[in-house]
This record gives structure tokens, C-alpha cells and sequence, in this order.
């Protein structure tokens, strides 16, 4: 590796880390439930050692019962530690692990493709592509998990040895469910240490779905071939609302061509190249054992790998008379990109994001000390994560409510929190309660108005003395 | 059987240009007659028949074609002819004369390509440029330079047409709209209406053909196979299965050289026999629906138009007004009995607004009979001024809130 091209990759590295990190707080525009509870339960073991519930130094959490890896609660401790409980703390491991992830593009296409200039390129598309840039500014345990199995992949290659890899392997498939199925054999052992960690898996099967064994294999079929065809991959991207830049398939439109040409090119040298045609044919299969259509989270390292394919296929092409058409046509797409992401997502598609729940617990956190009860009504599902997250409660606290709550959960009730639908012409009976909800639950003179930065009204805030 | 699935209305309105009469059942079996010429024709690029015969024979997007679009598979003929022969020129300029003969036959609301105007371009920036300046509360806009990098009328012209180019690339259009459909509303597509163009299992065969066909044979096919893509960019995507049929003999080309080429490995026949009834069930079942069970893919108002034909046939004595409020009643009772009886009446009544005239069969939507809104059904004896004689089940509702079926009153 020559000088130059440390410079150049050293440039990609932080252009990598500022287009993930820049305005991260604000786009996508609120957190998650998922990433608050991830939050709030390394918050939870960075204060008591436990989750949520009470579980110490869990390895799975969980959570809405749906059982997350813990992981990237570990990895989120160290930040919350050094910046507060906020949405930079809990998305900031997701943005470095992207921005290693470029690191292990430019490494991965080395050592496949043995050109340098191939490698940059590949760094440089892993850092500009909707998929990569999208997942590693959400708190996504997929992303976390994806920089582990790389990296194991990557030192098995290298080194051929199996204890430095494995410990990589066996943390991917310890931070996220795809890759305990990626790396087979760890998901029995998961299970065998926390059975807790597979219930995920029985809920989202696509087995309990389809009885019929016929029904069965065409259902795997045709997911499988979802996450390859092209409309989804570089135009139409996902349904999922929280999984996509809006106007962004997983890649851009050009890199389709790249594609092609990619494939070409390494086809004519299909044993050269088996060990990433391997990588790439197995990568969905984590996915397809699912019932949801094309799910992006679960299959990242499939584009992962297309992305080294895209970028061998633009090293092919590259020369005087093309470089200039395909650098305007991606550097708009770029541009576009960030406009989406800066711009667009946080206008567009704040109904996606639980955006509201951050300005209502901000309300909340000024009227309620002089109320003996509170009322919340929203239309989010899990809120009293965002409640526990935004007001920073007390995680020893909470785990004594918490601690007797029964699986599935029937009530979100903690403390002097009640959430729920309010009936205002009995509620209004109520003595010393706080009301939080919808204007249209609330037809009474409000003490405060949670409103959004346009001026629209979330949330009313009313109170009976 | 043959004649279960309806008549396209495209189809009809083709045939009254041209100034043709050509019944249904005619029509079906020049469909047929020429379904069977082009898999002789297609069979004729390999030098064992029957394999490719039958591969072109059970395709779903060949039997949809020659079912519902028959004239416009003359074309499908010329192809398969100028390849056999090898007559690139020739072949270009057929798939010149299709895209032109798609751009004037396919509706103005359908058409891509010939939108893409500077005016709608500019339109379509100026919307998006609006947003990023709402979405800072009116605090913040790009600088003009930035602004004319990201958006600008040829980079988005370019992005449409590519984007439009990979849409084609499709497999859940392709074989599973349905289903696809059904799950996450994936495709972007209405629920009805959508075909299987080709069985789940040919789209791995298709590829690996096409890895066999780039050793073996070089650019040769792929170059044809891009020419003839270029009808797709006449009309939106989801006309896909009407502009895009040129492909269909490259693509089974391909199946088929894969195919022949696993029949060569002995040690995978066993696979082979399993794959093969796993293929046959597909195969039989995607037949028995198609000519047995038409509202499953078809739309309700095809079915209809059928439906009120046979309806008038049989009471060719009495005096009918037939709804034009779905579509044009009048032209597909005209096709199918050859000619408009003179007891029938086509006109968009409103039978609770409207007096209506005496001894007469109204034959209409739900919301024509009753005030629209949901469930119409039930509100049948309760509201209905005139007597519902008949219903003909749907499954789509046509027009909001005018409910699904199609019923027949009596006004005494």
C-alpha cells in the first residue's frame, strides 16, 4: 500500500465517519423503540449491572419479549458512560461499526481481487451506499453484528487459524439472530447458554406459516430470490418504513450496470473467486427462515458482498472516456442521498420514527412532579420505553416494578404512570392527574401543547387538581 | 374452458380499429394455433425439438400473451423467424415497429418515456427542492450551485429511464406478484390483474443459462436480448408483461440451454426427477386456475362484461339498462354477442336519484341501486327502490363504494 492511496483511504475513513455521524440526533428524526430499549438497558447494566428486568449481565434482553442480543447494550455502556443517555450515545456504536466496515471493504476486496485500486473503490462505494450509510446511523444490532463477522471472516482468510476468527464469529452471532444462523453451529450454543435468545426465531418463522411442505419450499424460493432481484436491490429498496433512505433502493441505480459488468468479469473466473460467490449465495439464508418478504437487516453481508462485486465491476470499466460520465452520474447520487437523509427523511417520514415521544417526555418531565398520577395516551407502541429513555428514570427503580410483570405483557403501568386510552368525560373525575394524549381526547383548555417544528400539535397536556 | 378467461378490452377496441369482427372462441383458438407455431419456431433454435417446444408451450407470460394480447404475438413470430435466420438489421427495425405500434395503442396514462418532458422534469425538481426548504422550516437552502449538481433535468431525466431499465429486472413481478403482494404490498402493484410470467424455478435456470451461453456462445444473445428490451421504456412498469414480451424467446433460450446442459450430469438426475415434479405440480396448477378460475388474476370488470352478455343473451325479450359506469359496457356486450341488441340500453344511472322507467332490468353496481358507502350487500331490501332480481358475485370493488357485485333489478 503506497502512500497515496493511505491518504486516499485515510480520506474515505472520515468522509465515511462524517456522512454517518453528522446530524445524527436529528436524522432519522427520534429514536426507535428499539433503539430506546437498547438504550435504556445498557443504561440499565451501566448503572446496576442489569437489565431492564432485573436480569444481571444478561445475554439476551428482553425487552418487548421479543428477546434482543445484548451486545450492542455492551457496546452502547462506554458511550452512555462518556456522553449521557441521549441518541448520539446509542447510535454512535452503530457509526463507528459502519465506519469500520469500510475499513473491511477496502481489506476484503484486497484480498479477493489482489488490486489496490479495486479496493479503494470498493471503500469508497461501502461508504457512500444507501444500505451502509442508513445502517449505521440507527442503532441497528445488525450493523454491530455485520463488523464482527467480517472481521472473523476476514482474520480466517488471512490467517487460516480458528480461535481469533471464532471469538469474532461468536460475537456476530451473540449481537444479532442472522448471524447465529449464518454461523450455524453458534446458534445451538446460544441456545444451550440463553434458550431465551431463539424465542425470536420461533415468532418470526416462516415454518409455523406454512404448513404444506410444498407451500413451504416455494415460499423459501421465492424470498430467497427477493433479496437478488434487482428492483428491490437498486430501485424500490424495502416496505419496512425504518430500513430505507426514502427514494433509495439499497444501492444506486447505476451500480445495477456495475453489477452486471462485476459478475461478468468475475464469472470467467468463477474458482478464483468461489470463496465471495459462496459468501454471497449463503448470505440470504438467514433471511429467507423468516416470514417477512425482503428484509433488509437480516441479510447485510449479502450487500456487503454485492457491493465488492459493484465495485470490481467499476474498476473494470473505469478508463478515460468512462470515468467522468460515472463520477457526475454517482456524485449527484451521492448528493441526492444526503439530501434525502438530511432533508427529506426527517420531513417526510417522521410518522415512521416514534417522532413526538422525545418533546411529549420533555412535557412531561415539567408538569408531572406535582401530580400523583399520570396519563398517557399515544398511538406508539411500547411507550413507556421512550418514557424511561427520554426522562432518564431510574433503571433500580424501575426494576422493582418490573421485576413482576408476566410474559407476553398485558399493561405498560409503572410508578404512577398509567398508558392508555383517555375517556375524558370520566377521566376528567380524576383527582391530581396529569393527562397527556391526542387534542382529540382532550377537548379542554390545555396547560401545554407539545407541538412539532412546523406547529402542528402532538400531544395536549392537561391536568385536574 | 378455453373461452373462461375474458376478453381483453384492449384486445376488442384493437379489433374495432381494424375494422375485424373475430369472436371469442375464434379468437382463442388463433390465440392456440399461434402459441403452437411460435414454440415450433422457438424449438427450431436447438437441435433436439421437443424440450424447447414445451418449455415455450407451459411458459405462463407465453400462454397469458397468446391468451389476451393475440395480434400483438404476430410480432413474437417475427422475432423467432429473424433469429433463426440471423437478421440483425431486420430485427432491429421489428422492435422499432413494436415500440411504435406499444406508444400508439397503449393508453396516454400508461405511457413513460414521452413524459419525461423538460416541463414535468422541472416540475418533479422544483417539488423535491420545496421539501428540503419545508423540512428546515423555511430557515435553510442549499446554495445554488449545490442545488444544480443535485437536481438538474438530465441527471434526473437519466436517473427515470435507468431506474425504469432495473425496475424490469423484477422477480417478484416475475414470479410471485401474488404472493409478494399479499405479504408486504412489495411490488407496488394492484392486487389483481398481476400474472406470473415465468415459474419460480426458471429464474435460477435462466442464470446460470445465461453464464453458459457467455462462455460457449460470447455476446451474441445478450446483444439481441438488450435490442429487444427496448419496447419497455413505452409504458410504466406494470404494463411490463405487454411491452417486454419480445425477451420472452431469449429468456427460455437460456432455460433451456441450462436444462439440456443438467442432463448432461449423471449425478444429479435423481435431483433432476424430484425438480421435475416439483415443476410439473407448478405447472399444472398455474393451467387449471388460468382456464378455470379467471377472478383470480383477472379484474371483476372483465368478468362482468361477460357476465352481463351471456345475462342479455338470455332475455333477449325484455327491455335492459346496462351500466357504463366501470367501463365500456357497451363496446364488450357489443363484441361478445356480435352486435348490440336493440331492447338493451347503455347509460350511467342513478337509481336513488333517478325515476326509474316501467318493466325494466337495470343491470348496475350496488351504489347505483343504494346509497354508496361499505357492506352495500346487506343493505339490499332495506334501501333498494327497485327490486334486486339478481346478483353476479365480484371480488373488486370497481369504483369506491359501490360495492363489489354487479346486481340485476326489476322495475315492475
Amino acid at each position: 500500500m503506497d502512500r497515496l492511496s493511505k491518504i486516499i483511504l485515510a480520506g474515505i475513513l472520515i468522509l465515511a465517519f462524517g456522512v454517518r455521524f453528522f446530524g445524527i440526533a436529528k436524522s432519522p428524526p427520534s429514536l426507535n423503540w428499539d433503539e430506546a430499549a437498547l438504550g435504556y438497558n445498557a443504561y440499565s447494566i451501566l448503572k446496576t449491572g442489569r437489565d431492564e428486568f432485573g436480569k444481571k449481565l444478561p445475554l439476551s434482553l428482553r425487552s418487548f419479549d421479543d428477546y434482543k442480543p445484548a451486545v450492542y447494550s455492551y457496546v452502547a455502556v462506554p458511550f452512555i458512560k462518556a456522553f449521557g443517555l441521549n441518541e448520539i450515545s446509542v447510535r454512535l456504536p452503530s457509526v463507528i461499526a459502519g465506519t469500520v466496515i469500510v475499513l473491511l471493504a477496502y481489506l476484503f476486496a484486497k484480498e479477493f481481487f489482489k488490486k489496490e485500486q479495486a479496493a479503494l473503490i470498493s471503500s469508497f462505494l461501502v461508504a457512500a451506499e444507501p444500505w451502509s450509510v442508513h445502517f449505521s446511523r440507527v442503532a441497528f444490532e445488525s450493523n454491530l453484528a455485520l463488523m464482527f463477522f467480517l472481521t472473523g471472516i476476514y482474520l480466517f482468510l488471512k490467517s487460516r487459524k480458528y480461535i481469533l476468527p471464532g471469538f469474532f464469529l461468536i460475537l456476530s452471532a451473540l449481537t444479532y439472530h442472522s448471524e447465529k444462523i449464518l454461523v450455524f453451529p453458534l446458534a445451538v450454543l446460544s441456545f444451550i447458554f440463553d434458550p431465551g435468545s431463539l424465542s425470536r426465531f420461533a415468532s418470526s418463522s416462516i415454518f409455523s406459516h406454512y404448513p404444506a411442505s410444498l407451500d413451504l419450499i416455494k415460499a423459501l424460493i421465492t424470498r430467497y430470490f427477493s433479496y437478488f432481484s434487482p428492483v428491490n436491490l437498486f430501485v424500490r429498496g424495502t416496505p419496512e418504513p425504518t430500513q430505507h433512505i426514502p427514494n433509495f433502493g439499497m444501492f444506486y441505480p447505476l451500480e445495477f450496470l456495475l453489477l452486471v459488468v462485476g459478475l461478468y468479469f468475475l464469472i470467467q473466473n468463477f474458482r478464483k473467486h468461489k470463496i465471495l460467490f459462496f459468501l454471497l449465495v449463503v448470505s440470504p439464508v438467514p433471511a429467507i427462515a423468516t416470514w417477512n418478504w425482503f428484509y433488509p437487516a437480516r441479510v447485510l453481508p449479502l450487500f456487503f458482498f454485492l457491493s465488492l462485486i459493484i465495485a470490481y465491476g467499476l474498476y473494470r470499466i473505469l478508463n478515460k472516456y468512462t470515468a467522468v460520465p460515472v463520477l457526475v452520474i454517482l456524485i449527484s447520487g451521492v448528493l441526492n442521498l444526503l439530501t434525502s437523509l438530511y432533508f427529506f427523511l426527517p420531513y417526510q417520514e417522521r410518522g415512521n420514527w416514534q417522532y413526538g415521544m422525545r418533546e411529549m417526555a420533555q412535557a412531561l418531565t415539567k408538569y408531572q412532579d406535582s401530580h400523583q398520577r399520570v396519563v398517557i395516551e399515544t398511538k406508539t407502541a411500547q411507550p413507556y420505553i421512550f418514557l424511561l429513555f427520554y426522562t432518564q428514570y431510574d433503571p433500580q427503580k424501575y426494576q422493582e416494578y418490573s421485576k413482576d410483570i408476566l410474559s407476553p405483557r398485558n399493561s405498560f403501568n409503572f410508578d404512577k404512570y398509567e398508558f392508555r386510552d383517555i375517556y375524558w368525560d370520566k377521566d376528567k373525575d380524576l383527582k391530581n392527574t396529569l393527562f397527556i394524549g391526542p387534542e382529540s381526547s382532550l377537548p379542554v383548555t390545555p396547560v401545554y401543547e407539545v407541538k412539532d417544528f412546523e406547529g402542528n400539535v402532538l400531544y395536549r397536556v392537561a391536568e385536574t387538581k | 374452458m378455453l373461452t373462461t378467461p375474458p376478453v381483453e378490452l384492449s384486445e376488442v377496441l384493437l379489433l374495432e380499429s381494424l375494422g375485424i369482427h373475430v369472436g371469442p372462441l375464434i379468437l382463442r383458438l388463433s390465440g392456440i394455433v399461434l402459441l403452437l407455431l411460435n414454440s415450433y419456431l422457438f424449438s427450431r433454435l436447438f437441435k433436439k425439438w421437443p424440450l424447447p417446444f414445451f418449455i415455450f408451450l407451459i411458459n405462463p407470460w407465453t400462454v397469458y400473451l397468446h391468451t389476451f394480447f393475440t395480434f400483438q404475438c404476430t410480432f413474437l413470430t417475427g422475432i423467432l423467424i429473424l433469429t433463426i435466420k440471423n437478421k440483425k438489421l431486420l430485427f432491429l427495425l421489428l422492435t422499432l415497429a413494436v415500440f411504435v405500434y406499444l406508444q400508439k395503442n397503449i393508453s396516454e396514462n400508461f405511457l413513460f418515456v414521452s413524459k419525461i418532458t423538460p416541463a414535468n422534469l422541472a416540475t418533479e425538481i422544483n417539488e423535491r427542492q420545496k421539501i428540503d426548504f419545508l423540512a428546515t422550516n423555511k430557515t435553510f437552502i442549499l446554495p445554488a450551485v449545490v442545488r444544480k449538481i443535485t437536481y438538474n433535468k438530465p441527471v434526473l431525466a437519466f436517473d427515470k429511464i435507468l431506474k425504469h431499465f432495473v425496475s424490469f429486472f423484477d422477480f417478484e413481478q416475475t414470479a410471485s406478484p401474488s404472493e409478494s403482494y399479499a405479504i408486504t404490498r412489495l411490488s407496488g402493484l394492484s392486487p389483481k390483474g398481476n400474472f406470473p410470467l415465468l415459474f419460480i424455478w426458471e429464474i435460477p435456470l435462466i442464470i446460470f443459462g445465461i453464464a453458459i451461453s457467455l462462455k460457449m456462445e460470447g455476446k451474441k444473445w445478450l446483444v439481441l436480448f438488450m435490442i429487444s428490451l427496448l419496447p419497455i421504456f413505452v409504458a410504466e412498469k406494470k404494463l411490463f408483461p405487454q411491452t417486454a414480451f419480445l425477451i420472452i424467446p431469449f429468456l427460455l433460450y437460456w432455460e433451456t440451454v441450462a436444462i439440456e446442459k443438467l442432463l448432461t450430469v449423471k449425478k444429479i438426475r435423481l435431483v433432476l426427477v424430484v425438480l421435475a415434479l416439483f415443476a410439473a405440480f407448478e405447472v399444472f396448477g398455474y393451467h387449471r386456475d388460468f382456464y378455470t378460475r379467471p377472478m383470480k388474476y383477472k379484474n371483476s370488470e372483465s368478468y362482468f362484461y361477460r357476465q352481463i352478455a351471456d345475462w342479455v343473451a338470455k332475455n333477449r325479450d325484455k327491455n335492459v339498462v346496462v351500466t357504463t359506469l366501470f367501463g365500456p359496457t357497451d363496446k364488450m356486450i357489443g363484441y361478445y354477442l356480435g352486435e348490440i341488441p336493440a331492447n338493451v340500453s347503455f347509460q350511467n344511472f342513478d337509481l336513488i336519484k333517478e325515476a326509474t322507467g316501467e318493466n325494466m332490468y337495470y343491470i348496475g353496481l350496488p351504489g347505483q341501486f343504494v346509497k354508496k358507502g361499505k357492506d352495500l350487500e346487506k343493505k339490499e331490501k332495506d334501501e333498494s327502490r327497485t327490486p334486486i332480481i339478481e346478483k353476479i358475485n365480484g371480488e373488486d370493488e370497481l369504483i369506491f363504494e359501490y360495492g363489489e357485485s354487479l346486481w340485476i333489478g326489476y322495475q315492475k
